[in-house]
């Protein structure tokens, strides 16, 4: 953690926030490929929206038409993505993936699932620290404030502000 | 680093100060002994949003239960999916007597229309109230009574529109049954909601509304609405003067109402117990005021009555929903 | 004048000024946690305050509405996640602005513009709420069906120069917005047979997951690379200078003026609001290429709106019984119980009761405001916490925030996959506004013309002067600029020469 707390002190010196290379722009391959997704999706959905159930009383304007009209759109829109695209791709606004941070993110994801299941079996405030502490601890937390005092502190406020206080429970 | 600990300890200050707060608001819980029913906190579930009419009978029971029985009463919201969410999940729960729910009318009705609910899944306690069902028109309609509006119906099927709560509510069917019964048929208009229908026949962009005794009457008396008919076998007491259905020659009687049901397969004793307590609350002051002051009419009926008379009515809506 | 001094008279009560400070304090806490809204905390609060006198409830009740408006502004702007939807639009400008380090200005400013729109909407809640009133009836579902189409031509504006990706995004929130039963029919729709879905997907956990979830996210994954963001350190200054101040003018007013009108109409609340007065301030700005991208005017807007929707709702709700929005709709409940039954009549039975509520806003507005200029020092803190911090308390915040709406585990499922739909959105280029707004105008836009097609047949849009108006008005939002920049000829240099592409 002071590990972060020093790097982000350091990038801060070192550069401007927000400033983006100057011609940074999107492939054209990734562009048309991701016109053609759009148009997938838009044609999936004018397929389900035909198995819905049709005109009954409601005469042309049934439960159909406006699912319908959207997926006619999405696959014209999905077209024009694409021809856009590769005519001349758009600028790029966000930076690149690390690697380590997808872990990171599908690392984190996974120990939610894991803590929505634990709170089907243990209290609330049982199970609430060790989470916390785990994304600290994956987030490159380490020493006891990350990896006590911060679960603590959390924990606490959550259940002081929703089980407590809007009687939520939890 | 100080800027962190200074964080931290602002957030610890804060979950304090909340907790604080807190305390001016929490009710002491009192403990009964560990061997007779109840042995602990009950929780009352609630199919639909924090602070709804249903929501407000709960909580309005809720806190005389918490006297009657001497343990918390808990309320707790399970909205979603028409109630069949709350529904469903009161239905999958333990039937130890801990568990019990305020049920609208919807139980009745959204088995047939596709969804998984089933009377048969509960054993029902108690009913607490009846919402009568009523015919309303804008104040300068030309309509004065229910065979005006039904000649118009008849004139021109179709024409005249009738807003209600939505695809699906109990004032849809509260429209069907009166076009069954007239042999004429209606431009049924759902709306988003009880409020929204009204406002829409107030406006004038429909012809009329069915909606609840408590929704209509206010604005019958401050004259932004004409009651025509009330669907009930007697008079009600919030529209004294307006004729019923049936005393016009349509023979239409529908309401809305809520039931106290706990998961099916209910020990007998503990049945009896909240039973018991459920009579006290829905007979006291607090509930009956609450209940008249919203238009309803407070009542209870017990537990054997009132698993008839659900029955009944999900078998009435069997036949009344198959032809929407 | 006897009525003002009793309405107002009867406010000299200690417990009232007790409850005014309690219901502010609790509004200004749900407002800032995503998930919890204003009609939420009202819902709750209503339990409680029906034991209490009518004048002391409604100063509960109405400080909690009032002072949720101002709460909700801190976690759009510093977090990019709306503390209710009524804060949709803050996000717009609210967090471009964070990270360019003015993040004092904007809270500060916010507030301000806030308080501004609350009062002016107050004053017509005192001056003109019976005429007001009859506008609202003359809005029926056709008129309403025009009002979010011309909210929804925003989504040209809010895509900012990727007007195709935009429009997919906007379309792909429509049809999310078509998940559940049918409006009209009551046919379940892209439900696959899960009883959640019936009544379509909650919108608060999908907002909070393409915002909120989605940025952190982002920022997980990119995190300590050479080029990544710097979370936001600095907060600059607090107060706006005078050339801030001046701009500020401008917008606030288009803001109040769109705010009053749309707080009127029944059922349209400080979400919309926000939206069309983002899109309409745009137009009029000398700058329109600053908005979405850290522009003082683009908050100023949206922030005036949504909170001058609340003279306007209330106004509709005393004056015909008719909710002006959620939060309403609670609350006429509540009244009626305390035998206080909103419509015309309360005017007549109660003259001095619009004084007593006017003044509660007013104390509430101006100790929110209070509060929000004096507590930002203390909320701000939070942003000093490092990245690996202020993820878990977002994350384990939005988690029990979206799961206390409806104490459902399947909202957070919700959040969580439109967190990481947001994040793909970002990573492909797709502006998560207009998702957004499709989803939530969608069903309003589908059911209401549905409506409007049942009772007056396929005409039905032409009809209605208001309606046709309004319709023309989105037809001339769509083709005025296109039509502008052809008559000036392509010979001057654009800055934002992509969004005309």
């Amino acid at each position: 953690m002071t590990a972060v707390t020093e790097e982000r002190a350091m990038r801060a010196e070192a550069e401007a926030p927000q400033a983006l290379e100057e011609g940074a722009r999107s492939s054209r391959l990734r562009e048309v490929l991701t016109g053609a997704g759009v148009v997938a999706a838009g044609a999936a959905v004018l397929l389900v929206a035909q198995q819905l159930p049709g005109a009954s009383a409601a005469g042309e304007f049934d439960s159909r038409w406006w699912p319908t009209l959207i997926g006619g759109a999405i696959v014209l829109l999905g077209l024009i993505v694409a021809l856009a695209g590769a005519r001349r791709p758009p600028m790029r606004d966000c930076h690149d993936v690390r690697a380590a941070g997808a872990w990171q993110l599908a690392a984190i994801l996974v120990m939610i699932v894991a803590y929505g299941i634990a709170w089907q079996f243990a209290h609330f405030l049982i199970v609430t620290p060790v989470l916390v502490a785990a994304i600290m601890a994956v987030l490159g937390g380490r020493g006891w404030r990350s990896l006590v005092l911060v679960p603590v502190a959390v924990t606490a406020a959550l259940y002081a502000v929703f089980g407590l206080l809007l009687r939520v429970p939890l | 680093m100080s800027r962190f600990r200074t964080a931290t300890l602002g957030l610890t200050a804060a979950a304090a100060a909340a907790v604080l707060l807190t305390g001016c608001v929490d009710r002491a819980g009192a403990q009964a002994p560990a061997d007779a029913f109840p042995s602990g906190d009950i929780t009352f579930f609630t199919p639909t949003q924090a602070g709804g009419a249903t929501d407000l009978t709960a909580r309005t029971i809720a806190t005389e239960l918490e006297s009657e029985l001497g343990v918390s009463v808990i309320v707790d919201n399970r909205p979603g999916g028409a109630g069949s969410v709350g529904m469903e999940h009161v239905a999958g729960l333990e039937p130890d007597g801990h568990s019990i729910a305020v049920l609208p009318v919807e139980v009745a009705m959204l088995g047939h229309l596709d969804y998984d609910t089933d009377p048969a899944d509960y054993d029902f306690l108690a009913q607490v109230n009846s919402q009568p069902g009523t015919i309303a028109v804008p104040a300068d309609s030309p309509f004065e009574t229910l065979a005006d509006l039904v000649a118009a119906a008849e004139a021109a099927p179709g024409s005249i529109t009738i807003s209600n709560a939505g695809a699906g509510s109990i004032w849809e069917a509260g429209a069907l049954e009166l076009g069954d019964a007239a042999g004429v048929e209606f431009q049924g208009v759902p709306f988003d909601g009880g409020a929204p229908a009204v406002t829409a026949a107030v406006g004038g962009q429909v012809d009329a509304v069915v909606a609840g005794i408590g929704e209509t009457a206010p604005a019958h008396e401050d004259g932004r609405l004409r009651v025509l008919a009330v669907f009930t076998e007697e008079p009600a007491p919030a529209l004294p003067d307006v004729q019923t259905a049936t005393e016009q020659g349509f023979d239409v009687v529908i309401g809305s109402w809520a039931v106290i049901a706990a998961p099916a397969g209910l020990d007998e004793e503990v049945r009896s117990t909240l039973e018991s307590a459920i009579q006290v609350a829905a007979e006291s002051e607090a509930y009956v005021d609450f209940i008249e002051s919203s238009g309803n009419i407070p009542l209870f009926r017990g537990a054997e009555e009132t698993s008839a008379f659900v029955t009944d009515e999900h078998e009435r809506f069997g036949a009344l929903l198959a032809d929407r | 004048m006897n009525d003002v001094i009793a309405g107002v008279g009867a406010l000299l009560d200690p417990t009232i000024l007790l409850c005014l400070i309690v219901g502010t304090l609790l509004g200004t806490l749900v407002g800032a946690v995503p998930g919890i809204t204003a009609t939420m905390a009202v819902a709750l609060a209503t339990g409680f305050t029906l034991t209490l006198e009518p004048l002391q409830g409604l100063a509960v009740l109405l400080s909690i509405y009032v002072s949720a408006q101002f709460g909700d502004r801190v976690p759009a702007i510093l977090v990019n996640t709306p503390g209710t939807p009524a804060s949709i639009a803050t996000t717009f400008d609210g967090y471009p602005l964070a990270k360019a380090g003015r993040a004092g200005v904007a809270l500060t400013s916010s507030a301000l513009v806030s308080a501004v729109g609350s009062l002016a909407s107050i004053l017509i809640l005192v001056f003109l709420a019976q005429p007001i009133a009859r506008l609202a009836l003359s809005f029926g579902p056709i008129e309403l069906f025009a009002l979010v189409v011309f909210g929804m031509t925003m989504m040209v504006g809010v895509s900012n120069g990727r007007i195709a990706k935009g429009l997919t995004a906007g379309a792909v929130g429509l049809l999310l917005g078509a998940v559940g039963r049918d409006p009209i029919s009551g046919d379940h729709r892209f439900t696959f047979g899960i009883p959640e879905l019936t009544s379509g997907l909650p919108f608060i956990a999908v907002i909070i997951g393409v915002f909120g979830l989605a940025e952190i996210f982002n920022q997980i994954v990119e995190a300590r690379r050479g080029g990544s963001e710097a979370p936001i350190e600095q907060l600059g200054r607090w107060w706006p200078d005078r050339a801030e101040r001046r701009s500020l003018v401008k917008p606030t007013a288009i803001g109040t003026g769109i705010g009053a009108v749309v707080g009127v109409v029944p059922a349209a609340g400080g979400d919309i609001a926000g939206i069309i007065a983002w899109d309409q301030a745009r137009r009029a700005s000398k700058h329109p290429e600053r908005f979405g991208k850290g522009s003082l005017e683009g908050l100023a807007a949206p922030d005036s709106a949504s909170t001058a929707t609340m003279g306007g709702s209330v106004t509709t709700t005393l004056a015909l019984g008719v909710p002006g929005d959620s939060v309403m709709a609670v609350m006429i409940g509540s009244m009626i119980v305390w035998g206080l039954q909103p419509g015309p009549a309360l005017f007549v039975q109660h003259p001095d009761l619009v004084f007593s509520i006017s003044t509660i806003m007013v104390v509430a507005t101006l100790a929110a405001l209070g509060l929000a200029l004096v507590r930002m020092q203390g909320v701000v803190k939070l942003l000093k916490l490092p990245l690996n911090a202020l993820a878990v308390v977002i994350i384990t915040f939005c988690m029990v925030g979206t799961y206390a709406v409806q104490n459902s585990v399947f909202d957070v499922i919700v959040m969580l996959v439109f967190g990481i739909v947001g994040l793909g959105m970002r990573r492909w280029g797709f502006p998560a506004g207009p998702l957004v707004l499709g989803l939530i105008l969608g069903p309003l836009a589908e059911s209401n013309l549905r409506r409007g097609l049942l009772i007056d047949g396929p005409l039905a849009p032409l009809q209605s002067p208001i309606a046709a108006t309004l319709i023309a008005l989105s037809v001339l939002a769509l083709v005025a600029p296109a039509a502008l920049r052809y008559l000036k000829g392509r010979s001057k240099p654009r800055v934002d020469a992509e969004a005309t592409r």
